[in-house]
């Protein structure tokens, strides 16, 4: 009995350990080629430098992709919150219509395949660009719009879920006490739910950030985001330039998930 | 002048076909401590959360100070209400909670720190104002709760099974020292609880409800000792019941068995008792004109009473309450045949 506890428990623990090593493995490699000396990428290195990081700072294009991605991660974050407290508001303390189907709506750009909505994203405009005559394909509004639309299932979730988490008498017990429906909103709901707002803002900021599919179709030649500039970089060459640049990358996705975890701690969001 | 506090005119209230609340009818008077006693479902929440302006009636009129707020919204109102979860805003402090009502009256800086103080001083509470609620226990939750809703004077006091959430032994403190705190302050208040006996140590005046119905209004002892209706007999403890017919003061059951009451009942066809109202051994005396002979068949031990379950010749299963005292005196067993009896005005005569 005892013993087979112990099997259970070991076995547990190897497929932890087995599971971890096949997610980290290829984080870890991709940091650790950053360092290489040779641009060609082979085991064991012969040396390691950080040439590649100062080929990041002189390639225009990368510096450039950087600042267009986080642009556009900002604004369509910020976007994406304001929606998703708004809808989450509304499916959770209003009684709707369709309520439902509204929250599925809300999530379904996380059922369809990123690629298609970037494609359905792109003969959209294109047509209405067609009927109005002003250039939309490719605009910065529209890569926004788009990266709203992939962010939005992340924003409403974890909003509606703070919501739902909260207890509604508290709404009551401030109305009671004299607020209004706004104040109570105001310094009751949101201060309460603040955690869900952070989290929710983080995640849209990540998934923006790292979005290759829904852009590939709307940025324009030579204003790109970093996601399609790897891609790009890699098309042509394969040096440790792309391991550095999405070193970069992961360290600042990792600094948002530390914050993150700072304010809220991401155990409370899930 | 105004000596009715909140008047209820025939409030009702539907959930879809579900009737919550029907036809409630109320009068609070002022400093008058009045409870809605019920089963879960009986509509006493619904009731308590119309006059906090949570819920608007389908039909009827809520008036606060003579004043119509049937339709207004709960921060135009002038009630406050302790809930059962106590609602304590987590991420303020506990001055800050009691604080809060003040703040949304704009009440200045300098008041506000002398009435908290007060408030929190009146439930034993200063040394915790800094604290937050999750450091509290839950007792202390309770009288932030309660400190919160008194801090603004409130005409009328909602309280929505407010100590439901303590231990026993809390809960009986706490019922001592919220009825000496609204004798003091002279708080008109509305008691929602599913606890009679909470309902009747604290009360002037208990309202049963069932089915979104008032059942009966009374005071605790009147209700007790008088109930209008089988259900509210069953809700108070009356726990057994026959059924038969009254002959004026006669009653007979259908298995055959007859017992003496008061007063004319016709028209009832139900006889109740309550268990601690029946005596094993009772005197020869002539108020304890209903003697039968019972066996017993069971003994429920549960500390300050024991419940002997007995049955009549005529089959009839009954339950009576004995004492501690009264059980250490005497030895009972399963199986012993005894003799029973009740007085005439013991046995309460009740519409089928």
């Amino acid at each position: 009995m005892r013993s087979g506890l112990r099997v259970s428990r070991l076995f547990s623990y190897g497929a932890l350990t087995a599971i971890l090593g096949f997610m980290l493995t290829p984080v870890v490699l991709v940091v650790w080629i950053s360092f290489f000396s040779q641009p060609l990428i082979a085991f064991p290195p012969k040396g390691y430098s950080l040439a590649w990081y100062q080929n990041i700072l002189d390639q225009k294009n990368f510096v450039h992709a950087f600042i267009l991605s986080f642009q556009v991660a900002l604004a369509a974050t910020a976007i994406s919150m304001i929606i998703g407290l708004l809808a989450s508001i509304g499916l959770t303390r209003f009684k709707l219509p369709g309520k439902s189907t509204l929250q599925n709506l809300f999530l379904s750009p996380l059922v369809v395949p990123a690629i298609i909505t970037g494609m359905a994203m792109y003969i959209f405009f294109m047509r209405l660009q067609r009927s109005m005559g002003i250039e939309l394909v490719p605009s910065f509004m529209v890569l926004v719009l788009a990266h709203v639309v992939v962010t939005i299932p992340w924003t409403v979730r974890l909003i509606t879920a703070g919501l739902i988490g909260m207890n509604e008498e508290l709404e009551e017990a401030a109305r009671d006490l004299g607020a209004s429906k706004w104040r109570a909103f105001w310094r009751i709901t949101l201060p309460i739910i603040r955690p869900s707002i952070v989290a929710a803002g983080i995640f849209a900021f990540i998934f923006s950030f790292g979005n290759l599919e829904v852009s590939l179709m709307l940025v324009e030649p030579g204003e790109t985001t970093i996601p399609i500039e790897i891609l790009n970089y890699v098309f042509w060459k394969m040096d440790p330039t792309i391991a550095a640049v999405a070193t970069v990358q992961i360290v600042i996705t990792g600094i948002l998930m530390l914050i993150a975890d700072r304010v809220v701690g991401l155990s409370n969001v899930f | 002048m105004m000596s009715n506090k909140v008047v209820l005119e025939g409030l009702t209230k539907r959930f879809g076909r579900v009737i919550a609340a029907e036809g409630i009818h109320l009068t609070v008077k002022k400093s008058e401590l009045i409870s809605l006693l019920g089963p879960s479902g009986c509509g006493k929440t619904t009731t308590l959360r119309m006059i906090a302006g949570f819920i608007m009636p389908d039909e009827g009129r809520v008036l606060i100070e003579g004043q119509d707020v049937t339709y207004s919204p709960p921060d135009k109102r002038d009630t406050a209400m302790v809930f059962q979860s106590y609602a304590l805003f987590p991420h303020m402090t506990v001055f800050d909670n009691v604080a809060f009502g003040l703040r949304m009256r704009r009440v200045s800086k300098s008041d506000i720190i002398e009435r908290v103080s007060k408030a929190l001083a009146l439930v034993r509470l200063e040394s915790v104002s800094e604290r937050y609620p999750s450091q509290l226990s839950g007792g202390q939750r309770q009288r932030v709760a309660l400190s919160r809703a008194l801090v603004v004077n409130p005409s009328v006091l909602l309280l929505d099974e407010p100590l439901s959430n303590l231990d026993a032994k809390l809960r009986q403190e706490m019922q001592v020292e919220l009825r000496q705190l609204q004798k003091e302050l002279n708080l008109t208040s509305i008691y929602v609880t599913h606890d009679q006996e909470e309902a009747f140590s604290l009360s002037d005046r208990v309202v049963v409800l069932n089915d979104g119905r008032i059942q009966q209004i009374g005071t605790p002892k009147e209700v007790f000792e008088s109930p209008n209706s089988y259900f509210v007999a069953d809700f108070v403890g009356i726990r057994n019941f026959m059924d038969g017919t009254f002959e004026g003061k006669t009653f007979t059951s259908t298995s055959g068995l007859k017992v003496y009451c008061n007063g004319t009942n016709a028209g009832a066809g139900k006889l109740g008792l309550r268990p601690s109202k029946i005596v094993i051994d009772p005197p020869d005396d002539v108020r304890y004109l209903n003697q039968f002979r019972g066996r017993i068949g069971f003994l429920k031990y549960a500390g300050n009473t024991t419940e002997v379950l007995a049955r009549l010749p005529g089959g009839e299963r009954i339950v009576i309450e004995v004492s501690a005292r009264w059980l250490s005196d005497r030895s009972i067993q399963v199986g012993d045949e005894v003799k029973l009896g009740w007085r005439c005005e013991d046995a309460l005569a009740f519409p089928d």
